[in-house]
């Protein structure tokens, strides 16, 4: 309890310090938001992506068309002896009724493309749909599988995945580059205006230090005031970036609508919390490492 | 309580703001230290509280030699203290009442417990009314008053005022140094530097002079000069 009064005081006087110095506070509190904004921003971007190419994973990794003539006995015993191998996640058999009715669906909208193509015959063969964690192994199957008189032909989609997986390891790049460098200049800001408080503040100090303060006594307020900063800015950049996301997700819903684009509510607290906890880090390290330069006890 | 033994201070290798003081003040004991400006009251004062470190000589609070005090301790060396500083010190951003809480909540005292005994200092010292006023909304002499508050809230060992009655009216000062006496009458040790002759020849206590650093008069109950 005492404890508790102890940092509701400290707390106090860390908002005083901060309405005192309001002009200071706002430059500082614009920034961070801005910051933590931009950072916020990145990081759902960079969800978005993962989400989007673990879709696109999840959805097949690789189809084999089977031969019209292939004996459903052979289907059957290939299938199983894909089941045994512990690198297929799963294995699907798609006749061509199912595989028809998918385009079917697919298509709903525009049902007169499908006649011409399609005519009074079902020419969609049957098929397997594989999925596995290991690329290199797919690729070696599908090498393998080629060659089988039960396949028509073998399919690999996993250039489009490919190709989404380097662009999110550049926009990762990027992205952690830019969050550190973020990082970094928040780091400054804050311990800028830390500084230039403490140098406001320097006749106070001296008398705190005369009145028996201790360094704690002196130094919390201007933690806390750090911190503070910090989480205006989390509150802020959380604000905007929550706005965002939810007008991003409906605007995504509404122009491409295959995509698994949906409102993804344990997402947004986790990345309040992700900016909450870094505005804390960022805003307490900033002061602390201002304080422990500038403020000599 | 309070013992200076062959103090010098020296500023700059060529400053001598104190020159081979020796002094001896007891508990309780109330004592104006007199002298001109320059002659090395705030000085010595500066030292008892570890503002400052003798050049040489031992400097002695309550049995412990300051020398010897290690940095983390100086805290708690200057909280059995309550100053009353030349220009007062007070913080014009907190309140009359919250300018005095602070004195405890430096030694740990928070919340409501701190404000009662604020409000408790305040009566003493007949300003209970401006709790809630800024420092710069009241008179000199309450400001003066206000900072003897924050100077008693916290029951210290020692009382030290560094010219608490500078500028003020006579009447004002007498006020104020009455309110003193009151103090040490608690059983509070005080020291009070002044260069206010009418205060010191009014209240008959020990007179400590000082003239260059140097301790030229030490009389239980004196005047602030001799004839």
């Amino acid at each position: 309890m005492a404890g508790f009064s102890y940092l509701a005081t400290m707390s106090a006087n860390a908002i005083v310090n901060a309405w005192r110095h309001r002009t200071m506070t706002l430059i500082t509190v614009v920034i961070v938001s801005l910051m933590m904004t931009t950072l916020g921003m990145f990081l759902m971007v960079e969800n978005a992506l993962s989400v989007l190419i673990v879709s696109m994973e999840e959805r097949v990794n690789l189809i084999i068309d089977l031969a019209d003539d292939a004996p459903p006995a052979d289907v059957l015993a290939l299938r199983q002896q894909l089941l045994e191998d512990s690198r297929i996640i799963s294995v699907a058999y798609i006749t061509p009724e199912e595989a028809l009715a998918r385009l079917r669906e697919y298509f709903a909208d525009e049902p007169e493309l499908m006649q011409p193509l399609l005519g009074n015959r079902n020419p969609l063969p049957a098929s397997l749909e594989l999925r596995s964690d290991d690329p290199d192994y797919l690729l070696a199957l599908a090498r393998q599988l080629a060659v089988s008189p039960l396949v028509k032909e073998v399919i690999i989609p996993r250039d489009v995945v490919r190709n989404l997986s380097r662009a999110i390891q550049v926009v990762r790049f990027f992205g952690y580059t830019l969050g550190a460098g973020l990082a970094l200049v928040t780091l400054f800001v804050i311990g800028s205006t830390i500084r230039l408080t403490v140098y406001a503040r320097r006749s106070e100090i001296e008398v705190l230090r005369l009145m028996g303060a201790s360094d704690h006594f002196i130094r919390w307020p201007f933690l806390l005031e750090g911190v503070f900063f910090g989480l205006v800015g989390a509150f802020v950049a959380s604000l905007v970036v929550g706005i965002a996301y939810l007008w991003v997700n409906e605007l995504l819903q509404q122009l491409i609508n295959f995509l698994p684009v949906s409102v993804d509510s344990t997402y947004l607290l986790r990345l309040v919390l992700t900016l909450t906890v870094f505005g804390i880090v960022i805003g307490g390290l900033g002061s602390y490492l201002s304080v422990r330069r500038f403020l000599t006890i | 309580m309070i013992v200076l033994r062959n103090v010098s201070k020296v500023y700059d290798f060529s400053v001598t703001a104190l020159d081979d003081v020796t002094l001896s003040v007891p508990k309780g004991d109330f004592v104006f230290l007199v002298g001109h400006n320059g002659a090395g009251k705030t000085t010595l004062l500066s030292l008892l509280v570890r503002a400052d470190q003798a050049s040489s000589g031992v400097v002695l609070v309550g049995g412990q030699d300051l020398a010897m005090l290690r940095e983390s301790d100086i805290p708690l060396l200057r909280r059995r203290f309550g100053i009353v500083f030349q220009d007062l010190k007070l913080f014009p951003g907190k309140t009359v009442a919250e300018n005095v809480a602070l004195a405890l909540q430096i030694q740990g005292h928070t919340g409501r417990r701190a404000y009662q005994s604020a409000a408790e200092a305040l009566e003493l010292v007949g300003l209970q009314h401006k709790s809630s006023s800024l420092p710069g909304q009241i008179s000199g002499g309450e400001q003066r008053k206000v900072a003897i508050a924050r100077a008693i809230v916290h029951r210290p060992e020692i009382f030290i005022a560094d010219e608490p009655t500078a500028s003020l009216p006579p009447d004002t000062a007498w006020e104020i140094t009455t309110l003193l006496m009151q103090i040490n009458r608690l059983g509070i040790t005080t020291l009070v530097a002044t260069h206010d002759r009418d205060v010191v020849d009014g209240f008959s206590r020990r007179v400590v002079a000082l003239d260059n650093g140097r301790i030229v008069r030490d009389v239980q109950i004196g005047k602030f000069q001799e004839n």
